[in-house]
């Protein structure tokens, strides 16, 4: 596997379990990425999307203590801001609106979630420079 | 003149005697005819010579006929004519006329001896042809005398549309009996008439006697007529009084005057009758008539005559007169059969009379009710054909039966009871025979010294013949009553079936009427209980339990007795399936004897009751008075169905309020709504108690039961929907949907889920509706947060996986090498099982105590054993702990434990460890306040790497604050470490809440 690069990236993090918030720092911020985080709640979510006007990927976990993030999820596809959600929930309960939005299910390793950010950010590149292709459905696939 | 449309070619064309009985019978007047009998009477008495013309005229009244008259054979052989000897009504110019003896209606019916009935008799009978007016029916009855038919009575209806019926029938032959009598009467007064006018040819041909009494002297001369009249010895000197005396018959005091014992007036006339025996069986009747000297009054002079015709044939009337004015107004058997015996007991001056019916097909003779005075033994009762010996034979043979005197039956086979007694008696016994077969007899007995005359038996013979006919009648009536009291008991038991309430009830009134209708004084019926052969569920009358007094406790008054073996007279009704009358039990070959207590039984009648064939139980009746008749066991059997179909009613009719009852308490005691609705109505036919609790108002708000008032609770979006599935229901499909109601009494909505199904009748069409609802809100409501916690468990493991993962790479990197990292890794991992051991333990809402948190750790790391001198632990029990902060907290307390054992206070003698905690409270939040301190352990240098990775540290100092909101110190003191943390310990109890809320930890 090569070398992840996220090099100066702004990735903002968001996870309520200590462990898993520090490994996915850890591993983003050896991949070369600036993280924005890690936050354990949603109105710490909230606050981070408002303090920063460039946020180039967010990872997400979808229950931040009891509270789901789709809000945060919400204000950051406004933005553009390609997301990436980690959770132990079936794809029955994410919502329509973020049905296609990537999924690392847990308990996927750090270093699979930064790969997945960096795949996340080049398609987006790629659909910036041409006309956009639809992805291909193995994209969508969850990792790991 | 209107003739007969067509010639007839033999009797039976003309002939319809048999119409009498299909005809409606008017009811007799009994008034009219009694007061027609005495005017007869009457003309009999004084005018003789005018009675046959006076019958013939009551005879047209009482009939309403159109003309009446009778007929007297006269002759012999072929030149033998019948005269009209009176007439009325339009034939009456015709009196005096005569008819052929034999081609004639009268001719039939003297040949016949029997009532006949004729239509447009001309079609037969030339001479009837030219009558005018012209007879279309014509009613004859024999007209008998000395027991032989000489004439006939008849009526006959000329207009078309009139008809004779059975009850005109009847007076007809009463008139004719009798005028039988009456010409006999008028024949001998003819007779003494004549004699009185040719008195002296009389004298002289020595018919009437002469006398001259001498009261003085006590002696009486006559003539020789007067010796022969009195069968005297010849004597110049006359007889003494005495002589006279003895002769007249003892046995006759009433109708015999002391002629003999009184004073005589001069110049009064003397006038007597006197009975005396004589050469003839029968004796003689003797008129006295004398007028005593004006001179010498002890002189009487006088003629004598026999006058026993006369007087028979007056006494005869008399009976038959007293016995009609008796016999009238009596209509039951056995009050007709009592008085007809009383009656001709008296006249014939006996002490014993009786009319026994003879029944060959049962071989039973049954009285009554007779007449028995002084010694007699009343005969009272069905005696079966052996019981009379001799006597029944004797009268098989059709002449009258004399005993006493010469005369006697033969001693084999001996008579036995009343009978012997009866047959050692002087006894004078008629035979009724009836096409030839003994259908009855009547009898007279005495003293063994009294000799019976033919004119007794002739009396006997009237009597028997009038009793009869009189029972017929009485029967005949006996039996529209009995109908009509079997009707109506019927109607009674059906009407009290309503009424009762139980089947035991149901049961007593029923035997009531059948002991009222067959005159029982007790009865009993009974079930079988087919599995045991036995005979059950014995219900037993009111006035049977009145009469029982049996020891046995199956007998304990008001209690179905239970349990009788099927043998005996009742077991016979069982097994045969047939009603059967014992009247003499105690020789019955079936008995079994009766059990001590029972009461006496003197008559049984038994009656199966019969189910679709087969034979359910019995009815049992006894002791009916004289005992039971065949009649009686028709009544008997025209009402066991009856009683049966009540009976199976009201077992159908209580189980079916069971039913009803239990399906009422099933459907109260459910906490579904249930409802059955009518399929074409709509409208609610049953709704469970259920609906008050469900819906939130009383079930009368549904008073009129509508489908409106059903769904107008409905939330307006489902109404739609429940319609359309109630109208596949009523097709035929079974549904099931769930729908929202406003609940009326608290205004929430709530979720019912309804199956509906269609009750088909017995052609398979949907009659009813049913349903069943019940309130499904709570359900939904767990099913819904089942599957939140379904998801909640999902997350909760795939975090534990993440962080089990996490672990391990620390770990890992912070392993010397495999065996350290195996070390480690299992020591974590044991720790971590430890906690959500104790997690899944909890039951919901559950809390984990701090102390018990810390002490299964420290147990678990051998901290505590042996130790106590080095570890102190203390703090307040029971301190909760967010389930969300409970792992995390127990891997920091697992490090500081492990950490103090390799390194610390418990690493080596000498250390000390105190774990203090407290429950603090800050800005109103309660907070824990948890100090590790460890004493008495040497320290590295400052600035060596951290002894044990620094892991627990970490933990301390960045996953506490960052997971759990809490504050926290490590400090490595001089002789240890310590290490402080303050976290919170309250807020929702809820799973998903409590967690930290402290910045984020960034390095």
């Amino acid at each position: 596997m090569t070398e992840v690069t996220l090099a100066g990236r702004r990735v903002l993090v968001a996870e309520d379990e200590y462990m898993l918030a520090d490994d996915l720092r850890q591993a983003l911020e050896d991949a070369g990425a600036v993280v924005l985080g890690p936050v354990p709640l949603l109105r710490e979510v909230l606050a981070l999307i408002g303090e920063h006007a460039q946020i180039d990927a967010a990872v997400l976990d979808v229950n931040l203590c009891g509270e789901m993030v789709w809000p945060a999820a919400d204000l950051l596809s406004e933005r553009g801001v390609p997301l990436l959600l980690t959770t132990g929930y079936e794809r029955s309960s994410i919502p329509g609106r973020h049905a296609h939005v990537t999924r690392c299910e847990k308990p996927a390793a750090p270093m699979e979630i930064a790969r997945a950010v960096a795949r996340e950010l080049q398609a987006r590149a790629a659909t910036q420079l041409r006309t956009p292709p639809p992805a291909s459905p193995s994209d969508r696939q969850p990792i790991a | 003149m209107s003739g007969p449309a067509q010639q007839a070619s033999s009797v039976d064309d003309v002939l319809i005697t048999a119409e009498l009985d299909r005809r409606p019978s008017r009811a007799p007047d009994f008034q009219a005819e009694s007061e027609a009998l005495r005017d007869l009477a009457e003309v009999m008495a004084n005018r003789p010579g005018q009675v046959l013309q006076r019958l013939v005229e009551t005879a047209l009244r009482l009939t309403g006929a159109g003309s009446a008259g009778l007929s007297l054979l006269e002759g012999d052989g072929p030149s033998a004519v019948f005269r009209w000897i009176a007439t009325a009504g339009a034939l009456a110019g015709r009196v005096g006329g005569t008819m052929p003896g034999d081609a004639s209606a009268c001719g039939l019916v003297v040949a016949r001896d029997e009532v006949l009935l004729l239509e447009d008799g001309g079609r037969l009978f030339p001479a009837l042809r030219d009558v005018v007016p012209p007879i279309r029916e014509n009613l004859l009855v024999p007209f008998r005398v000395g027991g032989r038919p000489i004439g006939t009575l008849w009526v006959v209806m000329h207009r078309p549309s009139a008809r004779f019926g059975r009850e005109d029938s009847r007076i007809l032959q009463n008139l004719a009996r009798f005028a039988s009598a009456a010409h006999q009467l008028v024949q001998t007064l003819a007779g003494t008439q004549r004699s009185e006018e040719l008195r002296r040819i009389a004298l002289e041909g020595g018919r009437m006697a002469a006398w001259r009494w001498d009261m003085r002297s006590g002696r009486i001369r006559g003539d020789a007529v007067f010796q022969v009249l009195w069968d005297l010895p010849p004597s110049n000197d006359g007889w003494p009084v005495s002589v006279f005396a003895s002769r007249a018959t003892l046995d006759a005091p009433h109708v015999t005057p002391p002629l003999f014992a009184r004073a005589i007036e001069p110049g009064e006339d003397f006038d007597g009758e006197l009975h005396v025996g004589g050469a003839t069986p029968s004796g003689r009747w003797i008129r006295w008539r004398g007028r005593a000297e004006q001179e010498r009054p002890w002189i009487i002079n006088g003629v004598s005559f026999d006058i026993t015709e006369q007087r028979l044939t007056e006494d005869r009337l008399t009976l038959l007169l007293q016995l009609s004015d008796a016999l009238r107004p009596l209509a039951d058997p056995a009050a007709i059969q009592g008085e007809a015996a009383r009656i001709l007991a008296r006249h014939l001056r006996s002490d014993q009379a009786f009319y026994a019916d003879i029944d060959g097909e049962a071989r039973l003779v049954t009285v009554e009710r007779d007449h028995a005075a002084g010694e007699a033994q009343s005969l009272e009762g069905p005696h079966p054909f052996g019981r009379l010996g001799p006597l029944l034979e004797a009268l098989r043979q059709d002449p009258p039966v004399v005993t006493g005197g010469s005369a006697a039956l033969p001693s084999a086979p001996p008579a036995d009871g009343p009978w012997q007694a009866l047959l050692a008696r002087s006894l004078a016994c008629v035979p009724i025979i009836k096409q030839g077969r003994l259908v009855a007899a009547m009898g007279v007995a005495d003293r063994p010294a009294r000799q019976w005359r033919p004119e007794e038996l002739a009396l006997i013979q009237d009597v028997a013949e009038r009793a009869r006919e009189a029972l017929e009648h009485a029967r005949t009536g006996e039996a529209v009553r009995r109908k009509n009291a079997v009707l109506e008991g019927i109607n009674r038991i059906f009407r009290e079936a309503l009424g009762t309430r139980s089947e035991e009830e149901l049961s007593e009134i029923c035997l009531e009427v059948a002991e009222d209708i067959t005159a029982s004084e007790f009865s009993f019926m009974g079930e079988v209980d087919f599995a045991a052969n036995r005979l059950d569920d014995l219900s037993v009358s009111a006035r049977g339990w009145q009469r029982f007094a049996m020891a046995d406790p199956r007998f304990a008054k008001g209690k179905a007795p239970i349990g009788f073996t099927i043998h005996g007279i009742y077991g016979r009704v069982l097994t045969d399936g047939r009603g059967l009358i014992a009247n003499d039990p105690a020789n019955h070959p079936d008995r079994i004897g009766l059990p001590e207590g029972h009461p006496p039984l003197h008559a049984f009648m038994g009656v199966p009751l019969i189910q679709d064939g087969r034979v359910i139980g019995m009815i049992g009746l006894a002791n009916r008075r004289g005992g039971y008749r065949p009649d009686d066991l028709e009544v008997a059997q025209a009402l066991a169905p009856a009683i049966l179909q009540a009976l199976c009613n009201k077992r159908a009719e209580n189980a079916l309020r069971e039913s009803e009852q239990r399906f009422k308490q099933f459907g109260d005691a459910s906490s579904d709504v249930i409802w059955i609705r009518n399929a074409r109505t709509l409208r609610l036919e049953y709704l469970s108690q259920a609906f008050e609790a469900v819906y939130g108002q009383p079930r009368s708000a549904l008073q009129a039961g509508t489908v409106r008032d059903w769904v107008r609770p409905m939330l307006a979006e489902d109404r739609g929907r429940v319609l359309a599935n109630l109208r596949q229901v009523r097709q035929g499909r079974q549904v099931t949907l769930e729908y929202r109601i406003r609940r009326r009494s608290d205004g929430q909505a709530r979720w019912v889920r309804s199956t509906q199904f269609p009750l088909l009748d017995e052609d398979g069409q949907v009659q009813r509706i049913g349903g069943i609802s019940e309130d499904i809100t709570e359900q939904k409501a767990t099913a819904d947060r089942l599957q939140v916690l379904v998801a909640e468990l999902q997350h909760r493991t795939r975090n534990l996986l993440a962080v089990v993962r996490s672990l391990a790479d620390k770990t890992l990197r912070r392993s010397a090498d495999l065996p350290d990292f195996q070390a480690r890794f299992q020591d974590r991992l044991a720790a971590l099982a430890r906690v959500n051991g104790l997690l899944s333990r909890l039951e919901d809402g559950g809390r984990i105590a701090f102390d018990e948190l810390l002490r299964v750790e420290l147990t678990a790391l051998g901290m505590l054993d042996g130790q106590s001198d080095r570890v102190v632990t203390e703090g307040p029990q029971g301190v909760g702990l967010r389930s969300s902060t409970v792992q995390i907290l127990a891997l920091a307390l697992h490090e500081l434990g492990t950490n103090a054992l390799k390194y610390g206070a418990l690493s080596g003698a000498g250390g000390q460890l105190e774990v203090r905690w407290r429950l603090e409270r800050q800005d109103d939040a309660p907070q824990l306040e948890v100090r590790w301190e460890e004493r008495g352990v040497a320290m590295p240098e400052p600035g060596a790497a951290p002894r044990g990775g620094g892991y627990g540290r970490e933990l301390i100092e960045r996953a506490l604050p960052y997971q759990l909101n809490a504050r926290t110190a490590y400090e490595l003191g001089p002789d240890g470490v310590r290490c402080t943390i303050m976290l919170p310990v309250s807020g929702t109890l809820l799973l998903p809440s409590g967690c930290g809320r402290k910045e984020g930890v960034h390095d």
